[in-house]
């Protein structure tokens, strides 16, 4: 039994990782859809209102800039206070459409996984 | 004590820095802007000891922090992906510091084997370099194997101190370092041109005299053009054909001899000049007094050589890396962190402490023993 419990839960821990790591992806970009922001401000509202995601503050930072390499994201530097520079991001032309079809997936993803879960809990 | 809060985050974001690639300056900022703003929330509106600590911690173990931008658990070759960036920083320093000897060496060369009569002295220094630091690896690495963690995030660990060799060399000049250059630049030019100092010079050495006065002018304008765009393509390039130029100088400078002849002296009554051949001087050792002078000579011209080609490497390799990230020529650069020379630049959040014998007492009345370092 104890076993058991243990397998699970390294399943749920690799499981959540993967879902994790992509949905951080699509919540960045959902935030810089809104409004320009900065990386700690991205990493604040993550915090808020993306929770289940826990994604650690170190691993944020790594991302955005995958997603700027990758054209999704553009980012401007201000200095208006020298001691903290800030590095602002914003969604590129490519990072709204990548959005919308990410929106799209997600939405039809978690839709038929429900009505797959709903079947399986009615079964 | 670990220093101010400041100092603290500075020390992560060292230890930071020796696991990521050297073109990683903006991560760096990026991560210094956060660890300051989460200090400073935690703090509720004031950076103190132990907000900047709790930040630190927060943000992660500095290895882990720097290798998600790496990919974590990757391995290149036989070595871990966190060790990649710190292995090659070392070769990259390591080959640029062979080169410049070298290159100084080559320029140098023989007038050092004629005065010192050493076999193969310049030439032996990178290998005696390499050779050092290989002993230090193996030690160091001997020592982080025993070593316990118990020093706070911030503070490097032994292994890391090794590892970090020279990743300060990449930040970009810091903006007080730029002006500093000016002022020193445009000063020393100044003093070469006067009379009163060209008179202590040989006739031969005067048209040199002109040709580093203007380079010093010219190093002064570099200090300018740093002071204002910070670090750009441009700015490197200059820096590149400037380092040149000095090195192109060096390699006329090594065949003519030691060219100060006369100095000032006070007689007691007045300043009068008088020439270096008849001060009644003694120069100890196996050389005589006008070895010695050409000896120094050659030191003097190899240390130039040796250090404008060492901005040189360093230079070229900014270049690649910005070419690299597609930032053309020039831009709006970037200054290294300074050095503190005045006070009154200092954050808000680091005057707001006052410093006692027993520990740190902060503005919010919070007070902390200073002896963290050692829990």
């Amino acid at each position: 039994m104890e076993k058991s419990r243990k397998n699970a839960l390294e399943e749920i821990e690799r499981w959540s990782k993967e879902i994790k790591r992509g949905a951080a992806s699509l919540a960045i970009v959902a935030i810089l859809d809104e409004q320009t922001a900065y990386g700690y401000e991205i990493v604040k509202t993550l915090g808020e209102k993306a929770s289940f995601l826990q994604l650690e503050q170190g691993t944020v930072y790594p991302l955005l800039r995958r997603l700027e390499k990758r054209k999704l994201l553009e980012s401007e530097w201000n200095y208006d206070d020298p001691t903290k520079p800030k590095k602002y991001y914003k969604l590129t032309a490519d990072g709204k459409m990548a959005l919308q079809m990410m929106t799209e997936t997600w939405s039809v993803l978690s839709d038929e996984l429900r009505r797959l879960l709903e079947g399986a809990d009615s079964q | 004590m670990s220093g101010s809060p400041m100092n603290m985050i500075e020390k992560y974001l060292d230890r930071v820095r020796v696991y990521l690639p050297i073109n990683s300056e903006d991560a760096l900022i990026e991560i210094r802007t956060h660890l300051i703003e989460e200090a400073e929330t935690l703090g509720q509106g004031k950076m103190t000891h132990g907000s900047a600590m709790l930040a630190i911690e927060r943000f992660g173990d500095p290895k882990e922090a720097a290798n998600a931008y790496a990919g974590i658990g990757k391995r290149v070759g036989p070595l871990p992906a966190e060790y990649v960036q710190p292995a090659i920083r070392i070769v990259l320093l390591l080959v640029a510091l062979g080169a410049a000897f070298i290159i100084g060496s080559y320029v140098v060369g023989i007038s050092i084997f004629d005065v010192a009569g050493i076999t193969n002295f310049p030439f032996s220094i990178p290998v005696m370099v390499a050779l050092s630091l290989l002993y230090a690896a193996v030690i160091i690495a001997g020592l982080s194997a025993i070593e316990k963690r118990g020093a706070p995030p911030s503070e490097k660990t032994v292994l890391e101190s090794f590892l970090g060799l020279g990743s300060g060399v990449f930040k970009p000049k810091g903006r007080w370092d730029a002006a500093a250059e000016v002022v020193l630049g445009v000063f020393f030019a100044m003093v070469l041109l006067l009379s009163p100092i060209r008179l202590l010079f040989r006739g031969d050495f005067l048209l040199f005299m002109n040709v580093i006065a203007i380079l010093l002018l010219v190093d002064a304008l570099k200090g300018l053009l740093f002071f204002i765009a910070g670090e750009n393509n441009l700015n490197l390039l200059f820096e590149t054909v400037l380092g040149g130029a000095w090195v192109v100088l060096c390699m006329f400078l090594i065949n003519i001899q030691w060219p100060l002849e006369q100095v000032y002296l006070f007689d007691g009554a007045e300043w009068v000049l008088i020439r270096l051949v008849d001060l009644p001087i003694e120069i100890p050792g196996p050389f005589g007094g006008a070895e010695v002078l050409t000896l120094l000579w050659a030191i003097g011209v190899f240390i130039v050589v040796v250090t404008n080609m060492w901005s040189i490497l360093v230079s070229s390799m900014k270049i690649a890396m910005y070419l690299k990230e597609d930032k053309g020529l020039w831009w709006q650069g970037r200054w290294g962190p300074g050095r503190n020379r005045f006070p009154f630049f200092c954050r808000d959040s680091d005057r707001n402490q006052a410093y006692s014998d027993d520990g740190t007492t902060y503005s919010d009345g919070h007070k902390e023993s200073d002896n963290i370092d050692e829990t």
